[in-house]
């Protein structure tokens, strides 16, 4: 069992399904809309009949009402191709405690793999670190769901962050509409992201985003001078807070202004979590939020 | 400012502990590893403004805070005159206190005078100080210091009340000088109070350089003077210039002669000016018109009874700024002849002289003089002689004693060098031997307008001195003020500097072979004349004194006549003469006025001082008559204010900002919340 999966968060979650927001397009039956019409038992309306359509589809009892031919359509379910972007810049190496940004990230992805790989989605991982080296393309199979977990196990924050660079690429590669998950802390300019999210978004993908942060990077509560040793490699910084914090607190708030408006322009669903919080609360209200609303 | 406890001055590096700490903090710093250095980098780069100069303020405020504690410690006094005072205490203050007439000048609207505002500084400043110094307060007129238990005794001792006299700062320097010597007084603290009158100082005169040479001689020994310099806004000054009284036709008057002159922002207004007329106590009125700064009324009459022999008369003024020069008192009697006796056996010498004093001048009045060989000096009646002229080698013990009783009865005495100058001495002063100058002779280089024999007219003109011209002289030595000097510096008329009367030295004779006096005889009849004036005020049954001259203290052996009720109060007996007024009774009246040299006290200018007190340890406060600050006032509680206003400045400055309602301090509340429900 790997260390950042835990059977009771698990247990709690499997209850919830997992869906996508868009329709995918799957290999197989699965869970998901499908923007095809299918044979699952969801109505989804009426059309004109025209020469070559199956006849076997015919609704009769329209046809005995208003004389004319209809063709009855179906929902189509089908399964999703699940792509975690992990960001493994240095940075993610902060924490409180024990707990690191790192690892919380390795939490939701962890979970979230084994959930989908449990209701038949495909999963993929990428690790954007100061390089964008380790893929591994969506399969859905019980073995790739170990490869990917083996991969989080083993997977270390370092260098600094080329999650710009990544996510472009991802866009790229990932061909068919997928749900992509990206895992970060996004110290990054907030207008390249929104070139990113827009070429996610442009390629069909369902982008959601968990915006790690921990409570001090937020509110800078330091009382003496401090030596910051920067987690990317850059140089040290010696601060006083009581000189800093002030204006700190400004560009970060600016910051999370800013990163806001360009998740809503992108349609991405961003969920800002705190190390505070455990990943299972917040995977619960993230799959609760996506439950399909009943009518 | 000085501090009472200046040893904690030394512990002022500590407010240097807010900088330490600061440093030691930089030092004391811990590592962490931080991901956000986007925005800490943005952070350092906004804060080099305000939030930089705002830990300066913090770090000023606090450093102010340990200063102001600093200072409340070492009990900070106000600036003035002790702001000289360097540390260290002194064993001994001795206090001189100028009391002559104007330092009666006042502020109206308090009625307080410079002599009691610098009284009360002294007294004040001194309780502050503490340290208990011996107080010492020399007695300008009896020569005396006298030690004082506690500085408040100088606000009520008679000997330091306000007089109608002269004073003589350096007479009294003097006296402090030889306290000082003869009682090894340690570190002493020298205060004068005055208002730096020339006629007080008396900077010309020789005495200054022998103070000086004796106290640079001195270690330790400080001076401070209160210079109460600045003159009153406005003034009016009386002044009778002649009061006869005149019978005929059975009817007797008294006829008067005064001049008001005035000063300050009422030069410019015409106005009248209500004088009070008191004689014998029946009280009559005059308005005086004036316009420009002086008035005269001559001749003004008023009928007495002719059976009045002797009698007193008051003329008075309205209450101003200088009360000491509103009021005239003066004593009227028959007049006596004014008799000049003039010893010399050379009629070249006495001719011009007794031809002078034999003018008279005032009609009512006899003039006559009389020519005395030095072998008949015998014969001279002493009591009815006013002025005596001296030309022949100075006085044996037995007539020099005569002659200082004459003068000190208020006579006056010139001496002129004998032909062959002998070793004898006079008061102190001997003269010393002939000298020559060429045929054109030697002209005055300075001399005294201001008072004495070569002061200016009444009228304001001045005597035709730089038309004198010496061609012999012989200069006297010895204790002298100086009041005229020949071109090479050489002193021709000079003053004895004694304090029993009015003893002059002419270094030449008016004869065509020595000087031009008798040629030019202008300046030797006034001189001759206000001889003949001053010793006249002490001729007869009625007495026209100074205040404070040795004559004038036959008055301290009589009554004063109290004037008017709840007017000219009567000090102890002994102060008789310090005071303006009328003492005696039926037989004998004298009156004492003030020195008219008072109401015309010029200041003397701050380099004239500088120069009397040239290589001592001194300093000079300018005073105010509006000024009420006391000279060493503590002011701790000003810095416990500064430290409070500091503490209160750094605590607003070290305020945390309103903290801002950010949305995941907002969601992390939110969820605490959740949590706790």
């Amino acid at each position: 069992m790997h260390s950042f999966i835990e059977p009771r968060v698990i247990a709690r979650l499997k209850a919830l399904p997992f869906h996508a927001r868009l329709p995918m397009l799957g290999s197989v039956s699965g869970m998901h809309r499908s923007p095809h019409r299918g044979s699952s038992l969801e109505f989804a309306e009426y059309r004109k009949y025209v020469p070559g359509d199956d006849t076997r589809r015919l609704d009769w009892r329209a046809y005995g009402r208003s004389d004319r031919y209809y063709i009855k359509e179906f929902e189509a379910d089908t399964n999703l191709r699940l792509c975690l972007i992990m960001d493994t810049s240095g940075s993610m190496n902060y924490g409180a405690g024990d707990q690191s940004k790192l690892n919380f990230a390795k939490q939701l992805c962890g979970t979230l793999a084994y959930l989908a790989a449990q209701q038949g989605d495909a999963i993929g991982l990428y690790c954007a670190g100061e390089k964008f080296d380790k893929q591994i393309s969506p399969k859905r199979s019980s073995s790739h769901l170990k490869t990917i977990l083996d991969e989080l196990e083993s997977v270390e924050a370092k260098g600094e962050t080329g999650l710009v660079a990544a996510l472009h690429e991802a866009a790229e590669r990932i061909r068919q509409r997928a749900l992509v998950i990206i895992v970060s802390d996004l110290f990054v300019e907030p207008r390249e992201l929104s070139d990113c999210f827009q070429h996610l978004r442009f390629r069909n993908h369902d982008a959601v985003v968990f915006h790690v942060m921990e409570q001090k990077e937020i509110d800078f509560d330091f009382d003496r001078p401090i030596r910051f040793r920067d987690l990317e490699g850059g140089a040290p910084v010696l601060a006083d807070p009581s000189i800093v914090a002030g204006d700190y607190r400004k560009a970060m708030q600016q910051y999370l202004t800013d990163l806001q408006a360009v998740m809503r322009d992108a349609a991405v669903d961003y969920q800002r979590v705190g190390l505070e919080k455990h990943y299972g609360d917040v995977l619960a209200k993230f799959l609760l939020e996506r439950a399909p609303k009943r009518k | 400012m000085t501090f009472l406890n200046p040893i904690w001055l030394f512990a002022l590096p500590l407010v240097l502990i807010p900088i330490l700490i600061h440093l030691l903090n930089q030092r004391r710093h811990r590592t962490i590893d931080w991901g956000a250095m986007q925005f800490l980098l943005s952070a350092k780069r906004m804060s080099r403004g305000m939030a930089r100069l705002k830990q300066w303020l913090i770090m000023a405020m606090r450093m102010l805070v340990i200063a102001g504690l600093i200072f409340v410690i070492t009990r900070p006094l106000s600036s003035g005159l002790i702001g000289s005072l360097t540390g260290g205490k002194p064993e001994t203050v001795v206090v001189i206190l100028d009391r002559s007439a104007s330092m009666q000048q006042q502020r109206l609207q308090t009625g307080q005078s410079k002599l009691t505002l610098g009284k009360q500084k002294i007294a004040q400043a001194l309780t502050t100080l503490g340290g208990s110094p011996s107080i010492v307060l020399v007695d300008g007129f009896s020569s005396k210091p006298i030690e004082i238990q506690s500085p408040d005794d100088l606000l009520d001792l008679p000997s330091a009340q306000p007089t109608e006299a002269e004073s003589d700062i350096g007479a009294m320097l003097d006296t402090t000088l030889n306290y000082i010597n003869d009682n090894q007084t340690g570190r002493t603290d020298v205060w004068i109070c005055s208002d730096s009158a020339s006629n007080d100082w008396r900077p010309e005169n020789t005495r200054w350089k022998a103070i000086n040479s004796g106290f640079s001689k001195l270690e330790g020994v400080r001076f401070h003077l209160l210079n109460f310099a600045q003159e009153v806004e406005s003034n009016y000054a009386l002044n009778l210039t002649r009061y006869d009284r005149i019978d005929s036709d059975g009817k007797s008057e008294l006829v008067i002669d005064l001049a008001i002159e005035r000063s300050g922002r009422y030069t410019l207004a015409s106005e009248s000016i209500p004088v009070t007329f008191n004689i014998n106590g029946i009280r009559s009125t005059l308005e005086v018109d004036i316009e420009g700064e002086t008035a005269s009324i001559n001749g003004h009459r008023i009928p007495i009874d002719p059976e009045l022999k002797v009698g007193w008369g008051k003329v008075e003024l309205p209450l101003d700024a200088s009360p000491s020069d509103n009021a005239w008192h003066f004593a009227f009697a028959q007049p006596v002849p004014r008799k000049t006796v003039v010893v010399t056996d050379l009629p070249k010498v006495h001719r011009a002289i007794s031809l002078a004093a034999s003018t008279a001048i005032d009609v009512n009045s006899e003039y006559f003089s009389k020519v005395v060989t030095p072998d008949r000096v015998g014969e001279i009646d002493w009591q009815e002689t006013a002025v005596l002229v001296w030309q022949a080698q100075l006085p044996d013990e037995l007539t020099a004693r005569q002659i200082e009783r004459f003068v000190e009865l208020g006579r006056v005495v010139i001496f002129m060098p004998p032909d062959n100058p002998g070793d004898g001495s006079f008061a102190g002063v001997q003269w010393n031997q002939w000298s020559s100058f060429d045929a054109e002779g030697a002209a005055m280089n300075y001399w005294n307008n201001r008072s004495g024999l070569l002061a200016r007219t009444r009228n304001g003109s001045a005597l035709p001195v730089d038309a004198l011209r010496v061609y012999r002289h012989c200069a006297a030595e010895g204790d002298l003020q100086v009041l005229a000097k020949l071109k090479d510096e050489t002193p021709i008329l000079s003053r004895a500097n004694n304090d029993s009367g009015t003893v002059y030295f002419l270094g030449t004779w008016p004869s065509a072979t020595h000087s031009n006096l008798g040629r030019e005889g202008v300046t030797l009849f006034a001189m001759v004349h206000r001889m003949i004036a001053i010793a006249a005020e002490s001729l007869g049954a009625a007495k026209q004194l100074e205040a404070g001259t040795t004559p004038a203290k036959q008055a301290n052996q009589l009554p004063g006549l109290t004037i008017e009720e709840g007017g000219d109060e009567v000090l102890l007996a002994e102060n008789n003469s310090l005071r303006a007024g009328i003492y005696g009774d039926e037989k004998q009246l004298i009156a004492l006025n003030r020195n008219v040299a008072e109401d015309r006290a010029e200041t003397m200018p701050r380099t004239e001082i500088d120069n009397l007190f040239v290589g001592l340890d001194y300093h000079v406060v300018d005073e105010q008559l509006t000024n009420n600050a006391s000279l060493a006032s503590e002011i701790w509680k000003l810095f416990i204010v500064l430290a409070g206003v500091a503490l209160l400045t750094e605590a607003i400055l070290c305020m945390p900002p309103k903290p801002e309602a950010t949305e995941s301090v907002a969601a992390t509340a939110a969820l605490a919340r959740r949590r706790a429900a």
